[in-house]
């Protein structure tokens, strides 16, 4: 309103000017052009644009139908249409009347951000706020919202959680915050905290917007100390129906980049591990170490590969329909979706329908109305446990003489073909939710508004599970069925009082101050059925069971209030102040401990609107940023200052009878807030007309009162205690830069990159001890001066060979058994000349940076995304090469990574001698791994059909693309995904085919 | 204006009643679904439960997964009995693991021992502490909440106090406020026996003879630990006193044939307490894998299958040594090698897939073990892992062959070894020491002894209760562990490391590294650690 404003007065004194100059110009000889200018957003016209003729101060102004008539030179040739809002255009005068139809102007600086009760311009964010390009995020085919976050904001860290379908990723935002709480951000949509974010349909985000630093949380302060995700769902708005549509069908197929042993490999490991153990160095007999079935196989030669035989592409298909409209006083959204994923392991899956509905009324001037109903509907197929694909012997017999599949492959009961396995087992887990959201607001007075926003919403899921008799696990009690139900529910009760008022023309104040209840159950109840007679009905027959164990019940629930109040103060629109102060107040902590009071600060300079840099046409945009404050964290179970006891039951003589102890964690009666005091600092720079744009920021986040769960001497008869102690320190470098190189109308290129690092410390613990020490908590990997997740281990030092003296070794002075060439040394870090626990060496798995790097290309109705990932300088630990139940031990018990072993003939230095008996003790020295990775996340074209030909046919606009999403890894870390190891699902490339339609 | 006064009007009434309903009100907690430790203190429903679940905690030696489920037979595989064949056990057993406060990969089963003993003595304190405080109660069921705790607490500390020596003795339940207490000093001996004696007294004072609750604490299994802690004190009067008590006036008695001993769910006449399973029921049907360590692997022998009879499946990791088998062999009517407490010998029984020249039920004699250094035995090795002689006391008679684990009740004290330690005690004592220890041989069909020596008891020990978790602690209490591993431990040509490796102060474990950072830096490790 205010820009129209002005626009008229700017036009009034325009046209002023014009009559002068048309006056002076009449001299000269005339024409006159007439035309009519359209926006290009809705092709109605545009009163009140100007036009000029070019290289003159002739010029007019259109009417309120857009057309316009113009005297001009005889030789002039093009004439320059300007509208605020719109790009200036430069027309070929001709006889004719001329249409021109102006392109809208997206200035950046324009562009809207949520922040928490309330949105406001990109240029006045005072603290750390990042938006995400939705469009970006939502290429990658997958129902994890989290998996789409990854890359599209710098310092927000993504690791992989479960790859299943179905399955989540981890958010880690300016590194881990909390020992024993959980690091996650909170989500909140439309204002409301959801603890399960895959719940919502990609298709329905209008907006992401991450806070990271304490001003930007405070607005959500409990529960926000390790960041906020804020989603916006999108709304109706006014103007004409919009339907649309988007589908897409996508191909799953397996990602890795290491072999397993082959059949005769594996046969050679086991011989060389037997061959370490005897005597005289020989080889012992095949007919020794391998069964009878194993030698048949190795006859045949027909060896199982069994990661081929389970492991098959799988589909994803998405259907989206979306509608959109409203009239001055209602708007509408409404989208229903269907996404369906199977697994690349047969027997997994997620399917899920969901469907919203988001209406906006406007009562009279003074009261509007929201309602957004969200309902959610998925279905997960989980395949069986204990598929030993990689760690099964490849000597074994898949199907038998009858083409039947063959239970235990290798003869022994200990090894269940996991093709078996999958056949007999079922797990589904069914979930039901809904999200109501109503919001009232009401303008009490001018500038001054209230507003209630209240929700509900629950959750149920229905999870069965079956394993037949014949089960690797259901053999043990003779089948089992397992049924479990639970609920989940979340209530929010928001008051809310906003005065926003332009005081003058150099002040600006905006007070809000909010009061909130906050309420979330959880209860689950489980019934467990073994001993089955038949196993026709899976878990639905667990009536049948002969035997049904007692019913499992657990609930539990939290409570938060809190109090709220936020005051933003603008001067001259240079200099921005926010202050926010919040009281919470949460069940979860003792009495007396429950409240906590957590107030901020943030400012901001607009250096680009002082005097000096006005008139720097080079600088759209510099502003300095930075905020100090503190925010609560309650993130532990509720009940942990009450004391509770475990059951521990037994029976007398046939006869169950109830037990109940505490269990191995201490109650403390005393536990209170977790508190997180943050420092920003930032820069956020446009230059060039918008050529070079990004942010720069500093942070250093302390946090202390840790909610930590400290270990106890074991004469205490526990092994830990919740307490609040010590202090961790997170301090970073966040960079995110946006070039876009070529700005023309056909062709369009922009790069982007985001760059961060984060230090994550251990800064105390638990004080000092009597030498002055501090005192570390090793049983839980809690070490003073180093990171939270510190990796602790011996230092690799390479293979020991022949001729080397290890009999003078210090492992040797440690009694190392079996030590000889072929064994793995280790440095002696303290140079005592003995390898004893204080030779282990800390080694940080925390990346040194990570970032990506994407690029949009677009030509005329082309348009190309690449979006590369990168994480520089990660370590992880494998138990693929160290552990035995992962085949890492090398003893050729069980099957694992392929790695190029020693043997006398065959010196590594880099793997150990294969040892029947006993694996080398060193091997999770070795297993420490660099697990930095460059990742192809994204390559996606897209064509949309040019316009003229759709109109004919009353579309709007077609897009086609096709995506390929992690197409190649560059990485040393030998598994299916660099950030998880084969225990968990694989990874998967994705080839994905799209089509979206707006009619 | 009207409405917008009313509104005002409203939202100030919402804001005072947000303000006066009472937020500390709003916020209390309470769960839910969880029994409170309150509860269990401080009722006497909840004291019962509480005991209930010092067995559970207890029988939880037995249950630990994390360490190859050989936990309660670590002990076993370093004495003069065993051959530590193979698996992680063996690494113990033969003395390269658990010798050392830091060992990297051994620690964390030192340290369960630590925290086991310590958790049950723990959870009897509170459960001692509030039982005594508790007002209403009947006074004899208060009695017995205490003898089982005081029962549970004194064999936890006579345990811990004879694996790791420098202990800590207290009374007083944990609580967040004396958890980081610094403690700097071991708990002298004579306390920590007079706190042992003191329970065991109160324990056989109110504990009755007999309970309907097989697997319960008894007067008896007061009694027997009572016996054995004044083996340990050398106070042979009150170990004779005991021991005879036991065998006199006791509901007990010793089972007619050394077949019968471990048949079924051991709740017989000579059992004075055994670890409780029942499958299926709650409580009951958590798993332990103790058999699977002792049975070898004779399927694997050619014309060899798995048989419940034969023990079901087995790995082979432990197995009894030629020393005890010689023992056992020295009189031939000795019934404890007929495939009761040892089996011997292993006879075809796939008549599917016999080898050539055999037939069902002949002997497998396939494989032999070296006898000779200098001429070893190829099938030395397959010999040892295959059809070696074994030890049946664990065996599940009604497990599928093929399941390594089981749910089968365990045999802790039984009337035999009560019967030994009258014995040495009457030989101490001047009494009639051979009339105990011929009981023990006359039941296993062995020839009366008519001379008894400290080796007669130990000897006699070895023969009946070998791996049943107490050859180690006597080995210790009559100062010969290091002389008996020296010289037996292993066969002579396989796997005798132990009998080079040992060293004298192997007669402690090393208190972890660990515990003993978390207690405070001056508390003593034991010595030649």
């Amino acid at each position: 309103m205010k820009r129209k404003f002005n626009l008229k007065k700017d036009r009034f004194f325009f046209s002023l000017f014009l009559l002068f100059s048309v006056i002076v110009a009449s001299a000269q000889s005339q024409k006159t052009i007439t035309g009519t200018v359209l926006s290009s957003e809705d092709n109605l016209p545009l009163p009140g644009a100007d036009i000029i003729e070019k290289g003159t101060n002739n010029g007019t102004s259109t009417d309120f139908d857009g057309n316009f008539s113009l005297e001009v030179n005889e030789n002039a040739t093009s004439l320059v249409i300007s509208y605020i809002g719109f790009k200036d255009q430069e027309v070929q005068i001709s006889d004719s009347p001329i249409q021109i139809t102006l392109q809208v102007d997206v200035n950046a600086l324009d562009e809207v951000v949520v922040v928490g009760y309330g949105t406001i311009k990109k240029s006045d964010v005072v603290s750390s706020v990042a938006s995400v390009n939705v469009e970006e995020a939502i290429a990658i085919p997958t129902a994890n919202i989290n998996e789409m976050l990854r890359g599209r904001a710098a310092g927000v860290q993504v690791t992989t959680g479960s790859l299943r379908p179905g399955g989540t990723s981890n958010v880690t935002i300016r590194g881990n915050n909390s020992l024993a709480g959980d690091n996650n951000p909170i989500y909140v949509v439309d204002g409301v905290a959801k603890d399960d974010i895959n719940d919502i349909n990609p298709e329905d985000i209008a907006s992401v917007e991450i806070l990271k630093d304490a001003s930007a949380q405070a607005i959500y302060g409990a529960r926000a100390s390790n960041g906020v995700v804020l989603v916006t769902t999108k709304r109706g708005k006014e103007g004409k129906v919009q339907i649309s549509y988007h589908g897409f069908f996508t191909t799953q197929s397996i990602s890795k980049n290491f072999d397993l042993y082959s059949g005769n490999e594996y046969a050679d490991l086991r011989r060389e591990a037997y061959r370490t153990n005897n005597p005289n160095n020989e080889y012992e007999s095949d007919d020794f170490i391998f069964t009878e079935e194993e030698l048949a196989v190795l006859g045949t030669q027909n060896f199982a590969d069994w990661e081929d035989l389970v492991i098959s592409s799988a589909n994803i298909s998405s259907n989206t329909f979306s509608l959109s409209a409203g009239s001055e006083k209602t708007k509408v959204f409404s989208s229903i979706n269907y996404f369906k994923q199977d697994g690349i392991i047969p027997s997994s899956g997620f399917d899920r329908g969901s469907f919203r509905l988001n209406l906006d009324q406007t009562i009279n001037d003074k009261l509007s109305l929201s309602f957004n109903v969200a309902l959610t509907t998925s279905t997960q197929d989980k395949e069986s446990s204990s598929l030993n694909l990689i760690t099964l012997s490849p000597l074994g017999q898949v199907y038998d003489d009858q083409g039947e599949l063959v239970r235990y492959p290798i003869g022994s009961a200990s090894y269940t073909s996991p093709l078996w396995n999958i056949r007999e087992s079922t797990n589904d887990i069914k979930a039901n939710s809904y999200d109501l959201y109503f919001i009232l607001k009401y303008e009490l007075a001018k500038n001054l508004t209230y507003t209630l926003n209240t929700s509900l919403g629950r959750k149920t899921t229905d999870e069965g599970l079956f394993y037949s008799p014949t089960h690797s696990t259901g053999r043990n009690t003779n089948g089992l069925a397992k049924i479990s139900n639970s609920l989940r529910e979340n209530y929010l009760i928001e008051n809310i009082l906003r005065y926003d008022n332009q005081l003058n023309e150099n002040n600006k104040l905006d007070v809000t101050f909010v009061q909130s209840i906050d309420e979330r159950k959880f209860s689950t109840t489980s019934t467990t059925g073994t001993d089955f007679s038949n196993d026709v009905l899976g878990y639905n027959g667990i009536g049948s069971a002969l035997n049904v164990l007692p019913v499992g019940r657990y609930a539990e629930e939290r409570k938060l209030l809190s109090f709220m109040g936020r005051v933003r103060y603008g001067h001259k629109d240079k200099y921005l102040f926010t202050a926010t102060a919040r009281a919470d107040g949460s069940s979860v902590f003792a009495a007396g401990d429950k409240w906590g009071f957590f107030p901020s600060a943030a400012f901001a300079w607009k250096i680009h609107n002082e005097s000096f840099l006005e008139d720097v046409d080079a600088i759209d945009e510099l502003k300095f940023r930075v905020s100090y404050g503190s925010i609560g964290n309650e993130a532990i179970k509720p009940y942990q200052t009450l004391g509770t006891a475990s059951e521990y039951l037994y029976v007398f003589g046939g006869e169950s009878q109830s037990g109940y102890l505490p269990s191995t964690v201490l109650p403390n009666p005393n536990l209170k807030w977790e508190t997180t005091t943050s420092f920003n600092i930032g820069l956020d720079f446009m230059v060039w007309d918008n050529l070079l744009a990004g942010s720069l920021e500093y942070y250093n986040n302390s946090t202390t009162d840790l909610l930590v769960q400290r270990s106890v001497s074991g004469i205490t008869g526990y092994t830990s205690t919740f307490t609040n102690a010590g202090e961790v320190n997170n301090s970073g470098l966040e960079l995110l830069l946006t070039a876009n190189i070529i700005k023309k109308d056909d062709l369009k290129w922009s790069v982007t990159a985001t760059y961060a690092n984060n230090k994550n410390e251990i800064v105390d613990l638990y004080g000092n001890d009597e030498n002055g020490d501090p005192i570390d908590d090793t049983g839980r990997g809690y070490h003073v001066g180093q990171p939270t997740s510190v990796i602790f281990q011996y230092d690799f030092d390479g293979i020991w060979q022949e001729g080397e003296d290890w009999e003078n070794s210090p492992q040797a002075a440690a009694n190392q058994s079996g030590l000889g060439a072929g064994s793995i040394r280790i440095k002696d870090t303290d140079g005592d000349g003995v390898i004893t626990a204080d030779d282990r060496i800390f080694t940080n798995p925390n990346p040194d940076w990570f970032g990506s790097l994407s690029s949009t290309l677009s030509y005329k109705g082309f348009e190309l995304f690449v979006d590369f990932y990168f994480v520089e300088g990660a370590k992880k630990v494998n138990p693929y090469l160290a552990d035995f139940n992962a085949g890492g031990t090398l003893q050729g018990v069980l099957n694992g990574i392929k790695v190029p072993y020693y043997t006398p003939e065959n010196p590594s230095t880099s793997y150990p001698r294969p040892n029947r008996e006993s694996a080398d003790p060193y091997l999770f020295a070795l297993a420490v791994q660099d697990a930095s990775y460059m990742r192809l996340r994204t390559l996606s074209l897209a064509y949309n059909f040019p316009e003229s030909l759709m109109s004919n046919i009353g579309i709007n606009s077609v897009q086609l693309y096709g995506t390929a999403n992690n197409l190649f890894t560059i990485t040393d870390y030998k598994s299916y995904s660099p950030e998880i190891n084969n225990d968990g699902y694989p990874d998967a490339k994705a080839f994905t085919l799209g089509l979206k339609v707006n009619f | 204006m009207k409405i917008y006064n009313i509104i005002k009007k409203g939202i100030i009434l919402l804001g005072i009643l947000i303000f006066t309903f009472s937020c500390d009100d709003y916020l209390e907690e309470e769960a839910i679904t969880d029994i409170s430790a309150d509860f269990v203190y401080n009722s006497a429903e909840g004291l019962e439960t509480g005991v209930v679940g010092l067995y559970n905690f207890n029988r939880q030696l037995y249950e630990n997964g994390r360490h190859e489920w050989f936990s309660s037979i670590m002990l076993a595989s370093r004495t003069d009995l065993a051959i530590p064949r193979a698996g992680v056990l063996s690494l113990f057993g033969k003395y390269h693991w658990g010798i050392s406060q830091n060992g990297y990969q051994a620690t964390p089963l030192m340290s369960f021992y630590w925290q086991h003993y310590y958790k049950i003595v723990d959870r009897a304190n509170a459960i001692i502490k509030g039982a005594e405080e508790l007002s209403d109660i009947d006074e004899v069921q208060r009695a017995k909440i205490i003898a089982q705790a005081k029962f549970y607490r004194a064999q936890s500390y006579f345990t811990l106090y004879r694996m790791f020596n420098n202990i800590y003795v207290t009374e007083e339940p944990s609580d967040p406020q004396n958890a980081f207490d610094v403690i700097n000093d071991k708990t002298p001996v004579d306390q920590i026996f007079t706190l042992i004696n003191s329970d065991l007294s109160y324990a056989i004072e109110h504990l009755e003879w007999s309970t309907p609750d097989f697997g319960r604490i008894t007067q008896g299994a007061a009694r027997h630990v009572k016996a054995k802690v004044a083996l340990w004190e050398k106070d042979w009067d009150e170990a004779k006193f005991q021991s005879e008590e036991i065998i006199n006036e006791g509901p007990y008695s010793l089972m007619p044939n050394t077949g019968d001993v471990f048949l079924g769910d051991l709740n017989n006449n000579e059992t004075i307490l055994a670890i409780q399973y029942a499958d299926g029921l709650p409580g009951g049907s958590s798993v332990s894998m103790i058999n699977f360590n002792f049975i070898p692997r004779y399927e694997r022998a050619p014309g060899m299958k798995l048989a419940q009879d034969l023990g079901g499946k087995g790995g082979g990791f432990l197995l009894p040594n030629n020393y005890l088998l010689n023992l056992i062999a020295e009189d031939e009517n000795d019934t404890r090698d007929d495939d009761t407490y040892f089996r011997l010998k292993y006879y075809y029984n796939d008549g599917d897939n016999l080898p050539d020249d055999v037939n069902l039920g002949d002997e497998v004699m396939v494989y032999a073990p070296t006898t000779d250094p200098d001429n070893p035995s190829a099938t030395n090795n397959q010999y040892y892992e295959r059809i070696h002689p074994t030890c049946l006391k664990f065996i599940q008679e009604d497990n599928d062959p093929e399941l390594q684990v089981q749910i089968s009740n365990i045999m802790v004290y039984r009337l035999a070894e009560t019967y030994l330690i009258a014995a040495e005690a009457n030989m101490m004592t001047g009494g009639d020491a051979l009339m105990y220890l011929n009981a023990v041989r006359t039941r296993a069909g062995a020839a009366e002894a008519t001379i008894v020596d400290q080796q007669a008891i130990l000897d006699e020990r070895a023969r009946e209760l070998a791996f049943e978790g107490q050859r180690w602690f006597t080995l210790k209490r009559m100062g010969v562990l290091e002389f008996q591993i020296v010289n037996y431990h292993g066969d002579d040509y396989y796997k005798a490391d132990g009998r080079t490796k040992f060293l004298p102060q192997y007669v402690n474990f090393p208190i972890p590294q660990s515990q003993l950072d978390l207690m405070g830096p001056s508390f003593p490790q034991n010595d030649g650690f």
